[in-house]
């Protein structure tokens, strides 16, 4: 057996552009092929299109859960449940930021026209827009997140990860204290810095 | 990619390469990608060979073979010998009814 290099970073980032399933079966022997040459302009816009290719249309790998069909529905339907819920959020977003600075500074103003837009519609579509979307949206995601999970080990894999995370950090209440009053901060003095800034 | 010698001229299709490439026997990506430059003149971009191999392979037309190497061989399967020969007749037929009707001109 010839020992194991590590790849150069270049054909690393290459391999790295790759669908993760992909990377799984086919990462190695790419990424032995362009170490066989160093990788030239061509070779590296030819890598690209391949691997936006391969995220574009997931191949069914042998011995592995049939990715085709199942991809592209649940990639349309995370499109349609994002769509569906964004107006929805945009109206919430601008009802709470509207309430947070005079009329007349950014980016109360721009939220004050975003509200009356919505305030606007008809009884009828504002019920649609605003409770209907969501709702469709909801069960959408949730459809998408179960069938994903039942398909691919690797996404429970990454869940049950996510989860055992969680919990690390629940044990340590001062570090997540520590991380929400920096996020808190952040988002304070960004505020902060756009009333002076817009003056 | 692939690079193709004559201006204008479509370059063939990755797929048929590396099919006629595996015909004289097993071979990882790069002996591939050597073998179609020598017999064709075309040069296959990596992205391009990997994009065709894992659809061969899951057509059942190549099929990887064991290895203790990152360089994983591949050999085409039956389904993917008669797909090539079939190919290769037909591609036969239209050079020698095209040629044919050139020479004629």
């Amino acid at each position: 057996m010839r020992p194991r290099t590590s790849p150069p970073v270049l054909s690393r980032l290459l391999v790295g552009l790759y669908p993760r399933a992909w990377r799984a079966r086919y990462g190695d022997e790419l990424a032995a092929l362009l170490e066989e040459a160093p990788p030239s302009p061509g070779v590296v816009a030819d890598v690209v299109r391949g691997a936006l290719a391969a995220r574009a249309t997931p191949l069914s790998l042998p011995g592995g859960p049939d990715m085709t069909g199942h991809s592209r529905v649940q990639a349309l339907a995370s499109l349609l449940a994002v769509a569906l819920v964004l107006p929805s959020l945009a109206f919430l977003s601008a009802a709470t930021v509207r309430l947070m600075q005079p009329r007349e500074y950014q980016p109360a103003r721009a939220a004050w026209v975003i509200f009356d837009f919505f305030g606007a519609l008809p009884r009828e579509l504002a019920a649609v827009v605003l409770l209907a979307a969501p709702a469709l949206a909801l069960v959408l995601g949730l459809a998408v997140a179960w069938r994903r999970l039942a398909d691919d080990p690797e996404s429970r894999t990454d869940l049950a990860a996510l989860g055992a995370a969680a919990r690390r950090m629940s044990r340590h209440p001062a570090l997540v204290a520590a991380i929400l009053a920096a996020l808190a901060s952040a988002a304070v003095l960004i505020f902060a810095a756009d009333h002076l800034i817009a003056g | 990619m692939p690079r193709h010698p004559t201006p204008g001229a479509q370059p063939p299709d990755p797929a048929l390469l590396i099919l006629a490439s595996l015909a004289a026997g097993p071979k990882h990506g790069y002996a591939i990608v050597r073998d179609v430059e020598s017999f064709a003149g075309v040069r296959l971009g990596p992205g391009t060979l990997y994009g065709a191999i894992p659809r061969l392979e899951a057509e059942g037309l190549i099929e990887p073979l064991e290895s203790d190497d990152r360089r994983r061989p591949y050999r085409l399967t039956g389904a993917g010998r008669d797909l090539l020969r079939a190919r290769l007749v037909t591609m036969e037929r239209l050079v020698g009814a095209g040629l044919g009707r050139l020479a004629a001109t």
